[in-house]
C-alpha cells in the first residue's frame, strides 16, 4: 500500500511538474510585468535596470526555479485586477464551484446507477428504450445550450427558478462559504447543476449500461446462474461489482471534464466560481490569475486521479496495493 | 423411471438472418450414478444440450419441443424460482475454462457460501464448514485458508478443482461437465478427470461429461453419445462403441485419435469440416465428409434406428454391424 | 459492380432496415450539402459588411409580427439575415469539425501504430502522456491554448487565422483516442500469425504496419471518426460560445449562439434558437449515426456450441 503510493505521488509529482512549466511559460510569454509596475512612462533605461533588479533578465531556468519556490510557499503572484494575491482570489471563488460540482455529482449519481443498470438487464423494456434515447440526445446537446434552455424555460417563461448567481451562502467550518445549506441557496443550484450534469450523466448512463451487458455474458455470471443463485445477487453484487470497476476508471476522466465544463455552466449563468473568474482573468489578460487557476486546477486533477486510483485498488482484488501492479 | 429422461429436444437460436436449429430431436436417458459421455465437434450442439437440461439458454435460443424429465419433473416446464432450486442444488455444472468461471471479485469463500445459502436455511458459519469438507474432497491442500483467497491467487487447476467442489456442495444427483478438462495442461488434465471419475463413483453422482475428445470419454463413461450437426448420430455402451462404431463419422473420430495412428505417420484426421448450422446439406448432414457414401445419402436423412443395445443414424449400420 | 458487391453486403441490408440510420445520414447529407452550397443559395453574403444595414437589426422571422419577408428566418442584432449567416456558419462548423478530426486521426493513428507495435519503453511512454492528455480534457486545453495565443497576436490576427488555430488546437488535444483504438487494434493484430508470417518473409517493420496492420483497424476507425466529427464540432462551439473561437465577423453555430445569448432575455429568441436547432440536429444525427456503425461492426457472436 505505502509502495503504492509513494509510487502514484511521484507520478502526480511530475504531472505537477509540467504543468507548473507550462504554466510558467505561459506567464513569460503573457504581458509585461513592467508596464504593470510602472506604466508607459518611464525611460528605457529606468526600465532596463528594473528588469536586472526584478531578475527578469536572468535565464528561464533561474526565474522558473524562483517561481517554483515561491509556487509551493502559496505564493503565485499577484493579480492585476483584483490586486490581490492570485491564490487568495481563486480560493475566494473554490467554493462556489465545488457547490456546483457537488451538486452535479448529486444528479449523476442518483440517475446513472438505476438507469444504467435497469436499461442492461431489460435491454428490451420500454424504459430502457427510453433511456437510451434520451441518453444520446442528452450527450448531443451542447452544456451551454442546456444551460441556456433551462434559463428560457424555467427563469423567462415560467419564472419559478433563479436564472443567475448564487443566492444566499452559509458560512461553514469558520470560512468555508456554501450555498447547499440555505435554501435560497439551493433554488440558485438546481439550474446550473442541472446542466452540468447533463452530458455527463447521460455518458455514465450508457457506460454503465454497456460495461454491465458484456459482463453480463461473462462466464462466470453464467456459472452463477448455473450455481442456481438468486438473480438480485447475480445482478447487483457478481455483475455489478464487475461493472464497476472500469467505471471508476472512467468516472475519474469524467471529474475532470465536469471541472473544464464548469468555466461553460458559470459563465451562463454567471456562477461567482473559479471557471467564470478564469474566463474574465482571460478577457482581461490577468496572467497571475489565469497561471494560478491552471495550477490549482491540474492540481486537482492530480488529486482525483489519485484518489480513483487508490479506490480503484481497493475495489479490484487482482490489483495489487504492494509492490507493482 | 430413469433418473433423467430428455425426450425429443429442439433448440432454435432466432437470429437476425432467420432461424437456426441448434438441436434436433436430441433424446437419451440417465440412471442414479450413470456416467454419459456427449461427444462431438464444436459446434455440434453438445454444449446447447447441456444448457438446456437446465433451461439455461440464453436469448436469441429457445427450447421449442420436448422434454427434460428430472425425477419425472419436467425442468423445461418449470417456473423461475423452482427451477432455480434444481440448479447448482440437484443438477450442478462443471464448465470449461476456470479462469473464467470464477468471479474476480469475489472470495472462493464467498462463491462457495453463497451457492448453499442459495437452496438451504444453513448459518455462514455451518456453510463455511461444508465448504472446507469438500474443498478437502477435491484434494486442495490448507482448504482453510483458500476461502479468503481470490480466484487470481490460485493456479488454473486449482480454480478447476475448485469448481468441482462448488458443484459438489450441495451433493447433486447429476453433475454436467462441460470440456473441464479442455483449458488446463495435459498433465494435469489427467489428474482433474480422475478426480472427477473417482468423486462420483464415491459419491454415487451421475455425470454427463461433454467433451470433443473421444479418448477422454471411453476412459471415465459407460455411455456414449456421438452428436453431429445438432443431432444425434450414434448412442450406446462406450465398451461397443469404441470398438465397433457403425457410424461412419464415430468411425473417423476414433481412427482420428493418436493411440490409433502408427508413430511417424499422419493423423487419420476426417477430411474436410462440419456444416454450419445454417446450411446443413440435404440428406445425411455427414456426406460429404463421409468415405461410404451413396446416392441415398444425398437424398433422404437417415433416421435413428435401434440396432440391438444402441443407436445409430446411418443406411448402412447393418453392414458395418455384420462385418 | 462495385454497386452490386454493396448491395449485398451486411452493412447495406442493416442500413436499408434501420430507419434511425437511413434518416440521419439524409439529415447529415443535407446539412452538409445546403452549407457547402451557401454561397449561391444564400440570399446574403453574411461575410460582407456591406450587404446588411443596422436599421434591420432583431426582425423576427416569417410568421411572427413585424416580420419582413426579405429575412426568412428574421435578422440579427448587426442586421445580417439569419438564414445566411447559419448556412455559412454551418460550414465553417462542419469544416472545422472535419478537418480537427483528420489531424487527430493522422497523430493518433501514427502514435498508436508506433506504440502498438514496438511496444515496450516507447509504448508505456507514449500512453502514459495520453492518459495524462486525456484527463486534462480537450475544451481545458483548447480553452488554455487559444486564450493564451489570442492574448499573444492580438485580436485583428487572431481573426485572420482563426480556423486554423482552432482546427490545429482539437486536433492536436484529441489524438488519444485514435491512438488508443489503434495501439488496442495493433496489439491484437500483432498476435496473428499473418503478422509472423509478414515478418518471416523478410518485410520491413514499416511495410508490415501500412499494408498490413493499418488496414486491419479500419472498422473501429470509422465508428470513433463519426463521433469525434460530432465532438470536434461542440467543443468548437463551446469554444466560440466563449468568445474564444470563430470571431462574429466569420460566425460558426457556436458564435452565433453566443451572440444572440443576451438577446434571449429581451424575447429575440430566433438568434439564438435557429443556430441551436441547426447544431444540435447535426450533433444528433452524427452521433445517432455512429450509434448505429459500432452496433454493426461489433455483432455479438452467438456461439452454437
Amino acid at each position: 500500500m505505502i509502495a503504492f503510493l509513494i509510487r502514484r505521488l511521484g507520478q502526480a509529482l511530475v504531472v505537477m511538474f509540467v504543468i507548473s512549466l507550462l504554466s510558467f511559460s505561459i506567464q513569460d510569454e503573457l504581458g509585461d510585468p513592467l508596464r504593470e509596475l510602472v506604466g508607459q512612462s518611464v525611460s528605457e533605461e529606468t526600465r532596463q535596470q528594473l528588469r536586472d533588479e526584478l531578475g527578469l533578465n536572468d535565464p528561464f531556468l533561474t526565474q522558473y526555479w524562483r517561481f517554483l519556490k515561491k509556487a509551493v510557499r502559496g505564493d503565485l503572484g499577484t493579480s492585476y485586477f483584483f490586486k490581490r494575491p492570485a491564490l487568495d482570489v481563486i480560493l475566494d471563488k473554490l467554493p462556489a464551484t465545488i457547490d456546483l460540482v457537488i451538486g452535479a455529482t448529486f444528479w449523476i449519481l442518483l440517475f446513472s446507477v438505476p438507469v444504467g443498470v435497469f436499461a442492461a438487464i431489460r435491454p428490451n423494456h420500454w424504459f430502457s428504450k427510453l433511456a437510451m434515447g434520451l441518453s444520446i440526445i442528452g450527450i448531443s446537446i451542447p452544456v451551454f445550450l442546456t444551460a441556456i434552455f433551462l434559463i428560457y424555460l424555467f427563469s423567462v417563461e415560467l419564472g419559478w427558478m433563479p436564472s443567475y448567481g448564487r443566492g444566499e451562502t452559509a458560512i461553514l467550518f469558520g470560512d468555508w462559504e456554501t450555498a447547499l445549506l440555505t435554501a435560497d441557496g439551493l433554488k440558485h443550484l438546481v439550474l446550473p447543476s442541472i446542466s452540468l450534469a447533463s452530458v455527463i450523466l447521460p455518458l455514465f448512463v450508457r457506460m454503465i449500461r454497456s460495461e454491465m451487458m458484456e459482463v453480463l455474458e461473462s462466464e462466470y455470471i453464467k456459472f452463477a446462474w448455473a450455481k442456481g443463485l438468486k438473480r438480485r445477487r447475480i445482478w447487483f453484487l457478481h455483475a455489478f461489482k464487475n461493472t464497476l470497476l472500469p467505471v471508476i476508471t472512467v468516472g475519474g476522466v469524467q471529474i475532470g471534464i465536469m471541472v473544464a465544463y464548469t468555466i461553460l455552466t458559470e459563465t451562463v449563468f454567471q456562477w461567482p466560481g473559479m471557471g467564470f473568474m478564469f474566463l474574465e482573468a482571460i478577457n482581461r489578460v490577468d496572467t497571475p490569475l489565469i497561471v494560478a487557476y491552471l495550477i490549482v486546477v491540474g492540481l486537482i486533477f492530480v488529486i482525483v486521479n489519485t484518489i480513483v486510483d487508490i479506490i480503484y485498488g481497493l475495489v479490484n482484488p487482482t490489483v495489487k496495493l504492494i509492490g507493482k501492479k | 423411471m430413469a433418473l433423467l429422461e430428455v425426450k425429443n429436444l429442439d433448440v432454435i437460436f432466432k437470429l437476425r438472418t432467420g432461424d437456426v436449429k441448434a438441436i434436433d430431436n436430441v433424446s437419451f436417458t440417465l440412471e442414479k450414478g450413470e456416467r454419459l459421455g456427449i461427444v462431438g465437434e464444436s459446434g455440434a450442439g453438445k454444449s446447447v444440450t447441456a444448457f438446456a437440461i437446465l433451461n439455461l439458454i440464453s436469448k436469441p435460443g429457445k427450447i421449442t419441443n420436448g422434454q427434460v424429465l428430472f425425477e419425472g419433473r419436467d425442468l423445461a416446464s418449470l417456473d423461475d424460482e423452482q427451477i432455480r432450486d434444481i440448479r447448482g442444488n440437484q443438477i450442478s455444472m462443471i464448465f470449461q475454462d476456470p479462469m473464467m468461471t470464477l468471479n474476480p471479485v469475489l472470495t472462493i469463500g464467498n462463491q462457495m457460501v453463497e451457492c448453499l445459502q442459495a437452496h438451504r436455511n444453513i448459518s455462514k458459519e455451518k456453510a463455511k464448514e461444508i465448504a472446507i469438507e469438500k474443498l478437502k474432497a477435491v484434494q486442495i491442500p490448507s482448504a482453510e485458508t483458500r476461502l479468503d483467497q481470490y480466484p487470481h491467487e490460485l493456479s488454473g487447476g486449482m480454480r478447476q478443482r475448485v469448481v468441482i467442489a462448488i458443484a459438489l456442495l450441495s451433493d447433486p444427483a447429476i453433475i454436467i461437465a462441460d470440456e473441464p478438462t479442455t483449458a488446463l495442461d495435459v498433465t494435469i488434465q489427467a489428474e482433474i478427470l480422475e478426480l472427477l471419475l473417482n468423486l462420483c463413483k464415491e459419491f454415487h453422482v451421475g455425470l454427463i461429461l461433454i467433451t470433443h475428445d473421444l479418448g477422454v470419454v471411453s476412459q471415465v463413461t459407460e455411455k456414449i453419445m456421438v452428436m453431429y450437426a445438432g443431432a444425434v448420430i450414434e448412442q450406446g455402451p462406450t465398451e461397443q462403441i469404441i470398438h465397433q462404431p457403425i457410424h461412419p463419422y464415430t468411425q473417423g473420430l476414433i481412427n482420428a485419435l493418436p493411440q490409433q495412428t502408427i508413430p511417424g505417420q499422419r493423423l487419420n484426421q476426417i477430411k474436410g469440416v462440419m456444416p454450419s448450422l445454417q446450411d446443413i446439406p440435404q440428406g445425411c448432414a455427414f456426406h460429404p465428409r463421409c468415405e461410404y457414401r451413396q446416392e441415398v445419402c444425398s437424398q433422404q436423412r437417415p433416421t435413428l434406428t435401434q440396432y440391438a443395445e444402441r443407436l445409430s443414424a446411418c443406411h448402412f449400420s447393418q453392414q458395418f454391424l455384420d462385418k | 459492380m462495385y454497386w452490386q458487391r454493396i448491395k449485398s453486403s451486411a452493412a447495406y441490408y442493416s442500413f436499408t432496415h434501420n430507419r434511425v440510420a437511413m434518416v440521419s445520414a439524409l439529415v447529415v447529407f443535407i446539412i452538409c450539402a445546403l452549407s457547402a452550397l451557401a454561397p449561391i443559395i444564400a440570399p446574403y453574403d453574411p461575410w460582407d459588411l456591406t450587404q446588411f444595414d443596422i436599421m434591420d437589426s432583431e426582425i423576427p422571422p416569417i410568421g411572427a409580427e413585424q416580420a419582413d419577408e426579405r429575412f426568412m428566418l428574421g435578422t440579427d442584432a448587426m442586421g445580417r439575415d439569419m438564414l445566411s449567416t447559419i448556412l455559412y456558419g454551418t460550414g465553417i462548423s462542419i469544416l472545422i469539425g472535419v478537418f480537427a478530426t483528420l489531424l487527430q486521426a493522422f497523430i493518433g493513428i501514427t502514435v498508436g501504430l508506433f506504440a502498438g507495435y514496438f511496444g515496450g519503453r516507447l509504448d508505456s511512454f507514449l500512453m502514459r502522456v495520453a492518459d495524462v492528455q486525456l484527463s486534462f480534457t480537450t475544451l481545458m486545453v483548447a480553452i488554455v491554448i487559444l486564450a493564451v495565443f489570442q492574448a499573444t497576436v492580438g485580436l485583428d490576427f487572431y481573426e485572420d487565422y482563426a480556423i486554423l488555430v482552432i482546427v490545429l488546437v482539437i486536433g492536436v488535444a484529441e489524438w488519444p483516442q485514435y491512438a488508443r483504438t489503434v495501439r488496442a487494434c495493433v496489439l491484437a493484430e500483432k498476435e496473428k500469425e499473418y503478422v509472423d508470417a509478414a515478418r518471416v518473409i523478410g518485410l520491413k517493420p514499416l511495410q508490415i504496419i501500412y499494408r498490413h496492420i493499418l488496414p486491419n483497424t479500419f472498422s473501429p476507425l470509422l465508428v470513433i471518426s463519426t463521433v469525434q466529427v460530432a465532438n470536434a464540432i461542440i467543443t468548437e462551439a463551446a469554444l466560440s460560445f466563449l468568445g474564444l473561437g470563430m470571431p462574429v465577423t466569420k460566425p460558426s453555430l457556436g458564435s452565433l449562439i453566443r451572440n444572440g445569448f443576451e438577446f434571449i432575455f429581451s424575447g429575440s429568441w430566433w438568434i439564438t434558437a435557429f443556430p441551436s436547432l441547426i447544431l444540435i440536429i447535426l450533433i444528433l444525427s452524427l452521433n445517432l449515426l455512429g450509434d448505429w456503425l459500432r452496433d454493426l461492426l461489433n455483432p455479438k457472436m452467438y456461439s452454437n456450441d
